[in-house]
């Protein structure tokens, strides 16, 4: 989640370049890796960014010293092209004329940069967001107007964003556009914001214009212009007055960040659909020069190994050796430069994967990455990486992340069974159509399930202990769902190959002990009525996660969930989010702020 | 708290409450101590609204709120033109500015302020013309249900007949664009939200914590499970006079000049009101709330029940699961049954497990004040309209309130 905020003045106090930064440091919480500004003086463009810290940036960069007084700040994000100097927002056109800032993410952004590479646009960064300055000086060349460039520009492009832009033509003027990432207006007398959220501007004014999808229109000194359709908006019913304080706003009302990760996971799903076919073609080329697939990370993470296993086993007809990351070493000696490791980790910092990366490097084996932060460690010192695009994760305990790792590990092994002629292309095509439901399959069996999982979690929450139990595709499900109760709610929570069941587990079942069953719709579902009679018999209390329809376990499940996208695919994307759900309102019962788990750390960076 | 000046509360009507209620507005039932909407305004207050206009068609609406809340809100009082919300909305507009945003709150819910607090803070990202609350349910097929998309609500459906559509209930507070209310009158509100999903202008946000939609007389007693569930500390007011053999297990609520007589036991959490009297021996147990000036007599059971206002339930009786309504009176030995036969279906009565069972319970509903003769028998379910007599050693069959 990238933070804009641009400033319009006449005179003032404080220099614009300094309320600028102070707005950058208010967004700071969504996330960044790197930062900028650019401003209008004496009819030129002064533009200052670079990867790193906004206090080191602005302090190296002297971003307080810069004149000018309208001036537009950016904290990025990385999603297109890693962190770097260059890839830093603002950017600007061909000319230097105009300077923008983009928040959002660009789908058709290759084939706009491609017509533009061929009308002789010059581009200097990797990122989406630089077509955009090109296309609007293209416009603007046309047509000699920058609100109808802007009104042009904004037709052409698809995907999301919220878009801050100055230009020499029109000194004190920003120009916006807004379509699915927030912006907003904030007023005084003499000075007009926008920013992607209310504490970037809140020491100065409190009087804000929430932008809604399709306006677009400019700020200047003392005016506001917006449109809709090319039609002028009244909006001055729609000036309202906030007044919380910044760190309300950060979590933006949401009780808790996980809840609110929990529900952006058909976003994040779908948006690193759209990105990572690139970085995916090249991970197969990887995997089908080596030997041996080794895949390694920890908590979460491995949980999506398994799953990667599981399709790599399925689809490309190759056992890979999934390890813990932290057991790395007993596999030195046995690794050469023919193996491929697959390392997974959500921060890309993770110590125990970066030491498993390092100890395949040494032996000249290929590493590839899958990580949610671009340029992070372990993507660095990888052959190749694929990110996840979940957008930053708050909550310590990983939800979106996971599922989004999930996908990337399936997008891979139907990509290398492809590649490898395991897969023919039809089967191949059918399986990345279901894919596509990705979005839409979560986003519904987040809503068919909520209000039952709010129950259940409620009634876990009386109890000390739980199995979670499946089989194949099912077990690392169920024991990412086992992770995320102890994890956040402090019930141990332990996940087990339903048929194993049997040789231990079943020896602690009494009355009212409660087992979660993660039930897929495949050749395991027979197994399963079986396990869960033999808990059944013995008292347990039994709560299931089963197949849409199947009238046999409802009847036999105390406390069913169906769920309606069985698909082996999506199974891993839809049978989670019920699980994550369980735990975190078992946690809100027992009085627990499942954002801020005890002992647990986001990154381990300790072995 | 962003702050959003002005809150439209629609207090209209007597829901499906008329057997409990007779043709008083349900926003007045009794829960814990407080009316319906006094949660409601209460809400409202606290997350910074200052002027609330409230539609109702009682006068004893209008009396409560100006008695209890002129003196921290800007109050109108609307009567209510046309039919049903939509009438209700419309009654309410001239009120409004164009292009004004303003919160709309049915006068019906229990929700914490916290919840309006969520709406208003979240609205500030989405923007949509309409934004509204969402609560999880376990009883879909009562309530709108949508499915969403992050905060984009992707469909809606009144009442879905397929119990797995959804589980996100509309829970009743929005936050809205004046200029759609004139759509709201002339579509109505169901069309306009699935016209609003349709065009992605529809937003909502997941609320994890209490709400109750106080629609059906044993809503109270959802409410009471979920309000007194929640209530860690036990209180006693010194105004109030607890015998010495009294026996009181917390977490209880005891109000001012609440008499418990010798040997009663409380056995939390439960509520006793201002005025309220529980006899020698008699047994008050959990999920219990006796409002204000209610009685219970000698060596009686109360588990689970509502006492509205000024209602009795005389000696040796048992009552369970039920809800008696203002001024009611139970004489000597009337026994509620409360365990409904698995077949039937209740609206919003869902299984809970009972030592390793999973029943439905639900006792009786007594309308105000109607009198039950001694030694009455009440079926589960069963129903005495307002004002209605039984005579001595009845048995009062259950209503079928299954759904069709």
């Amino acid at each position: 989640m990238c933070g804009i905020i641009g400033v319009t003045t006449l005179e003032t106090f404080t220099p614009v370049s300094i309320i600028v930064r102070r707005g950058l440091e208010k967004l700071e919480y969504r996330g960044y890796d790197s930062v900028g500004i650019a401003s209008i003086h004496h009819g030129m463009i002064i533009v200052k960014k670079a990867k790193g810290k906004i206090a080191d940036v602005s302090r190296a960069l002297k971003f307080d010293d810069t004149p000018g007084n309208t001036v537009i700040g950016h904290t990025r994000w990385a999603t297109h092209g890693r962190p770097s100097d260059e890839n830093a927002h603002p950017h600007v056109d061909c000319k230097f004329k105009i300077a923008i800032v983009h928040n959002g993410i660009i789908q058709n952004f290759l084939e706009l940069k491609k017509e533009l590479e061929s009308k002789g646009h010059k581009f200097r960064s990797e990122t989406d967001t630089e077509v955009i300055a090109h296309l609007i000086e293209d416009e603007y060349n046309d047509t000699g107007n920058l609100l109808e460039a802007l009104r042009r520009v904004t037709s052409k492009i698809k995907g999301s964003y919220a878009l801050g832009i100055i230009s020499v033509y029109t000194p004190n003027t920003i120009y916006f556009a807004k379509k699915d990432s927030p912006l907003i207006i904030g007023l005084t007398d003499k000075m007009k914001f926008i920013a992607s959220d209310i504490p970037a501007f809140l020491e100065y004014t409190n009087e804000v214009i929430v932008l809604r999808d399709g306006e677009l229109g400019y700020i200047t000194p003392n005016e506001v212009y917006i449109e809709h359709h090319g039609k002028p908006v009244d909006w001055r019913g729609r000036v309202f007055t906030v007044s919380w304080t910044a760190e309300d706003a950060a979590r933006k009302g949401y009780p808790h960040f996980m809840l609110k990760e929990i529900h952006e996971q058909p976003v994040a799903l779908r948006e690193t659909l759209w990105g990572i076919s690139r970085e995916v073609e090249e991970a197969a080329k990887l995997l089908l020069e080596s030997k041996r697939i080794f895949i390694t990370a920890a908590g979460t993470s491995y949980h999506a190994g398994l799953i990667g296993e599981y399709f790599l086993r399925r689809y490309a007809k190759t056992v890979p050796i999934v390890f813990i990351a932290s057991e790395h070493r007993g596999y030195e000696g046995v690794i050469d430069e023919d193996d491929v490791l697959i390392a997974i980790s959500q921060s890309g910092e993770t110590i125990d994967t970066l030491m498993a990366v390092r100890m395949f490097k040494e032996v000249n084996a290929k590493v590839i990455a899958i990580s949610n932060v671009i340029g992070s460690a372990i993507p660095r010192e990888s052959d190749a990486s694929i990110y996840t695009r979940a957008g930053p994760e708050i909550g310590v305990a990983a939800t979106k992340t996971f599922t989004t790792q999930a996908l990337t590990l399936e997008l891979l092994a139907l990509t290398y069974a492809k590649v490898k002629g395991s897969l023919n292309n039809t089967e191949y095509n059918m399986s990345i159509k279901i894919l596509e439901k990705a979005g839409e399959a979560t986003s519904k069996t987040i809503s068919m399930v909520e209000g039952l999982c709010k129950r259940i979690g409620e009634i876990i929450a009386t109890k000390s202990n739980t199995y979670y139990l499946s089989r194949g595709l099912g077990v690392p499900i169920a024991m990412e769902g086992a992770l995320k109760l102890k994890e956040i709610s402090y019930i141990h929570a332990e996940a087990y190959p339903a048929g194993e069941s049997k040789h231990g587990p079943i020896a602690l079942i009494e009355e009212g002990f409660p087992a979660i069953y993660v039930i897929l719709n495949d050749y395991t579902r027979e197994l399963m009525v079986g396990n869960v009679m033999e808990f059944k018999a013995r008292g347990a209390l039994t709560i299931g996660l089963i197949p849409e329809g199947d009238t046999e376990l409802k009847d036999l499940i105390d406390f069913p969930i169906e769920i309606e996208y069985v698909h082996p695919l999506l199974s891993p994307l839809t049978y989670t989010p019920p699980l994550q759900l369980i735990a975190y309102y078992a946690a809100v019962k027992r009085g627990y702020d499942p954002d801020k788990p005890r002992n647990l750390a986001k990154t381990v960076t300790v072995e | 708290m962003s702050r959003i000046r002005k809150a439209v509360v629609l207090s209209g009507g007597t829901g499906r409450m008329e057997d409990l209620i007779g043709d008083e507005c349900k926003t007045l039932v009794s829960v814990v101590g407080r009316k319906v909407l006094d949660y409601v305004l209460d809400g409202l207050f606290k997350s910074g609204i200052s002027d609330v206009a409230i539609v109702t068609q009682h006068r004893s609406v209008e009396k409560h709120a100006i008695n209890e809340w002129a003196e921290k809100l800007h109050l109108d009082i609307v009567y209510q033109k046309g039919k049903g919300i939509e009438g209700a909305i419309t009654s309410a507009s001239e009120l409004l500015r164009p292009n004004e945003v303003f919160l709309l709150a049915y006068g019906d819910i229990i929700i914490p302020p916290e919840a309006y607090g969520l709406l208003l803070t979240t609205y500030v990202e989405v923007a949509s013309t309409m934004h509204c609350l969402i609560a999880p349910t376990t009883t879909p097929q009562s309530y709108g249900v949508v499915v969403i998309e992050g905060s984009k609500i992707i469909d809606f459906t009144e009442k879905p007949k397929d119990e797995t559509y959804s589980t996100l209930a509309i829970a009743g507070a929005f936050i809205l664009y004046s200029n759609i209310v004139d759509e709201i009158a002339s579509k109505g509100l169901i069309s306009t939200l699935k016209f609003l999903a349709g065009n992605g202008d529809l937003t909502g946000t997941v609320w994890n914590g209490l709400w109750v939609d106080v629609d059906l007389p044993w809503d109270i007693l959802t409410a009471l499970r979920l309000i007194l569930g929640s209530i860690k500390t036990t209180k006693i007011s010194s105004k109030a006079e607890i015998s010495s053999t009294a026996i009181i297990e917390g977490p209880v609520i005891i109000e001012d000049h609440a008499v418990i007589d010798h040997k009663a036991v409380i056995k939390g959490p439960a509520y006793i009101g201002k005025n309220a009297f529980v006899g020698v021996g008699s047994f008050i147990r959990e999920h219990t709330a006796l409002e204000e000036g209610s009685t219970v007599g000698y060596t009686s059971e109360v588990k689970r029940s509502s006492l509205q206002p000024r209602s009795t339930v005389s000696s040796l009786s048992y009552i369970a699961d039920s809800i008696i309504g203002e001024r009611a009176s139970l004489s000597v030995g009337v026994k509620t049954l409360n365990v409904l036969p698995p077949h039937v279906k209740v609206e919003r009565i869902v299984e809970e497990l009972a030592r390793g069972r999973k029943l439905k319970k639900l006792g009786a509903i007594i309308g105000k004040d109607a009198r039950v003769g001694s030694g009455t028998i009440l079926l589960p379910g069963a129903t005495v309209k307002p004002s209605a007599w039984i005579q001595p050693l009845s048995t009062v069959h259950g209503v079928d309130y299954s759904l069709v």
